[in-house]
């Protein structure tokens, strides 16, 4: 069974269509990059299948269950947003997040806490904004999720945390887990990719993988996108 | 999972709620106790002091009247936290039910509300201790016995039955409970209906609240005066005591029975708004 | 040796170079045991299932063995590896001759450039 799958899954508000009969199917162990400009629909496709939003039409399956808290239980979700309550301090988030999700495990995330530089329990309020970020990560990845939603995880960070964050990703690795990284930034992030997911406008306009684009078109994914949507 | 979100709900509403609580009380204490003892000799010292002693009483009685207040702000911050700012990322996206959320946020203000009152009464009763006028605590609990029984003694002469009596109070418990999670059902069901509106947010949820307090007070009022009112004994009729509790129990159950559909109504409302019209911007 | 990919190729098939250099250097000695796909993917910056791919590539070509629960190891068959760097070096040369006639460069002035050169480059 797919982990994700869309079947003409359309969100609209009012008259504009954010997402536009979307069909996508992405199985265990695959890491997959939803490319797209800002404002072509990625973000609400990804809020989609967290369970954020409700379709319009059509439908997004996690593991064949429409999303709900089962479905919750076994997504782990990274807004591109700050979203972490700013009066908590370290050892009070790892509770928070113990205690709702059964997949999460606390060593890990001290390990990777220690790593990104939070050791003491101040709020995070006192820490920088990049850390913060790099903590909302932390977090999430240490989760033993069946589906992964990176939304933007390496916009507007600096380079070294850039590579952190990348590694993370791959050393956090999964068979049995998907991996949907959602950016506009494809340079850095396309050696790490298994597919590629093209969506502009709303609607889904090409799914390969990165190897067969650069076997086919000589190029990096990046100079293919760049190409398709002559931006 | 409920168990969890009170926990954490506590969690973050504890240290300010208890902060706030326990202050109103300090500060009632030391302004009844300032404003017994009285300050010798010095002009300038007692200026002082009276400035402090007139200072202190004003604290401590906008501290009760405020503290209910405060609580209803804190109620409605928590929900808007929650729900309508970035942490809705994180909150909607917990493994656990709209309904479980609304509850524990319910439950967890009501706990609330119910300590308040209980600061606001023990702050009269401190007040009542420390007044000089030489009153004890064990003669305060009898008056409240006393003022009872009598009542219920009274009611027992008319034949009223003990069974009725009881119901009387579970009703008024009833009523009290449903003012608790209507107070912070309205406020939600106005924030749900005000986020759909993405960049208005908190106007749009004032409105709302405008609106609806005001739609259900015209409704009770409608219900009341054209069922409950008819139920009441007043005409000059002669009627018996056993009938005038009974209507009086129907007059309280419409009441009630109204109340509890504007709440199922809000309810609905505030869980439908969030599971399928959530705006998050 | 530094994990340097171009943006033309595929990164399965610049892996399977990579690792190819690494074992006929002598980076990867005869033997010696590979770290784990999450170790080495990590250790070049890409996707565990490609670098799986590559080793497995290399599987095929008799260049790495895996055993069971031991991991994967540089295969000791120094025939083999001698074998690979043949065919790389035969690549390369290939393409440099290539782009030398491109250059204009005949094959005597090459040979008398190429001799000069060598001396000159020291590893």
């Amino acid at each position: 069974m797919a982990i994700l799958e869309c079947k003409a899954l359309s969100k609209s508000y009012g008259l504009t269509k954010a997402v536009d009969s979307a069909d996508i199917k992405i199985e265990a162990g695959r890491v997959v990059g939803l490319l797209g400009p800002n404002g072509s629909g990625k973000t609400t496709l990804i809020k989609l299948a967290a369970g954020l939003l409700s379709p319009t039409s059509g439908e997004v399956l996690i593991e064949g269950m429409a999303p709900g808290p089962e479905t919750k239980a076994i997504v782990s979700y990274l807004s591109d947003r700050d979203y972490l309550p700013d009066w908590m301090n370290l050892n009070q988030l790892l509770d928070y997040f113990g205690d709702f999700y059964s997949d999460f495990n606390r060593e890990k995330a001290i390990e990777l806490s220690k790593r990104i530089g939070v050791v003491d329990n101040k709020p995070l309020k006192t820490l920088s904004k990049g850390t913060r970020e790099k903590l909302q990560l932390v977090l999430v990845m240490s989760r033993d999720a069946k589906l992964f939603l990176l939304d933007e995880p390496i916009g507007g960070v600096d380079p070294a945390t850039r590579d952190t964050i990348i590694d993370t990703i791959i050393k956090n690795y999964n068979p049995d887990a998907a991996v949907i990284i959602s950016t506009h930034i494809i340079t850095d992030i396309e050696k790490i990719l298994d597919d590629v997911i093209f969506i502009n406008e709303g609607k889904i306009s090409l799914v390969e993988s990165v190897d067969d684009i650069r076997a086919k078109h000589q190029k990096s994914v990046d100079a293919y996108f760049r190409e398709v949507y002559k931006c | 999972m409920l168990g969890k979100l009170i926990k954490h709900e506590m969690r973050a509403t504890g240290r300010i709620m208890a902060t706030v609580l326990l202050s109103v009380l300090a500060v009632t204490v030391v302004a009844n106790l300032f404003w017994k003892i009285q300050m010798p000799s010095l002009k300038v010292l007692v200026v002082l002091y009276d400035t402090v002693k007139y200072l202190l009483l004003a604290a401590s009685i906008i501290g009760v009247i405020g503290v209910g207040l405060f609580s209803i702000v804190v109620m409605v911050k928590r929900f808007y936290n929650s729900f309508l700012s970035n942490e809705a990322y994180l909150s909607l996206t917990l493994p656990v039910s709209v309904h479980q959320h609304i509850w524990s946020k319910i439950i967890v203000s009501m706990i609330w509300f119910f300590l308040t009152g209980v600061v606001i009464f023990l702050a009269g009763i401190i007040s009542v201790l420390l007044s000089g006028k030489g009153i004890s605590l064990s003669e305060i609990y009898f008056k409240i016995i006393e003022v009872f029984t009598l009542a219920v003694q009274q009611l027992r002469a008319e034949n009223v039955s003990g069974f009725m009596i009881t119901l009387f109070f579970i009703e008024s418990a009833i009523m009290v409970l449903l003012s608790g999670i209507g107070l912070c059902l309205q406020a939600y069901v106005s924030m749900a209906i005000g986020q759909t509106s993405g960049s208005r947010k908190i106007l749009s949820s004032v409105l709302s609240y405008l609106g609806i307090s005001m739609v259900s007070q015209i409704v009770v009022t409608v219900v009341i005066t054209l069922w409950g009112v008819p139920m009441l004994p007043i005409d000059g009729l002669q009627v018996s005591t056993m009938q005038a509790v009974q209507s009086i129990h129907s007059f309280l159950l419409t009441i009630i029975g109204v109340d509890v559909l504007l709440l199922v109504l809000y309810y609905l409302v505030t869980t439908t708004m969030l599971k399928k019209r959530l705006n998050l911007q | 040796m530094e994990w340097q990919f171009d943006n033309e190729r595929p990164i399965y098939s610049q892996l399977v170079d990579i690792l190819k250099l690494k074992i006929v250097s002598g980076e990867y000695k005869p033997g010696e045991r590979l770290p784990s796909v999450r170790d080495i993917s990590s250790e070049a910056g890409v996707n565990p299932n490609t670098m799986q791919r590559a080793m497995q590539e290399l599987e095929n070509q008799n260049l790495v063995l895996t055993q069971r629960t031991a991991g994967r190891f540089v295969t000791e068959d120094k025939e083999r590896v001698e074998m690979t760097r043949e065919e790389l070096a035969e690549g390369h040369i290939q393409s440099f001759v290539k782009l030398m006639e491109q250059l204009g460069y005949s094959k005597s002035r090459l040979i008398a450039l190429l001799a000069a050169k060598i001396g000159e480059v020291k590893e």
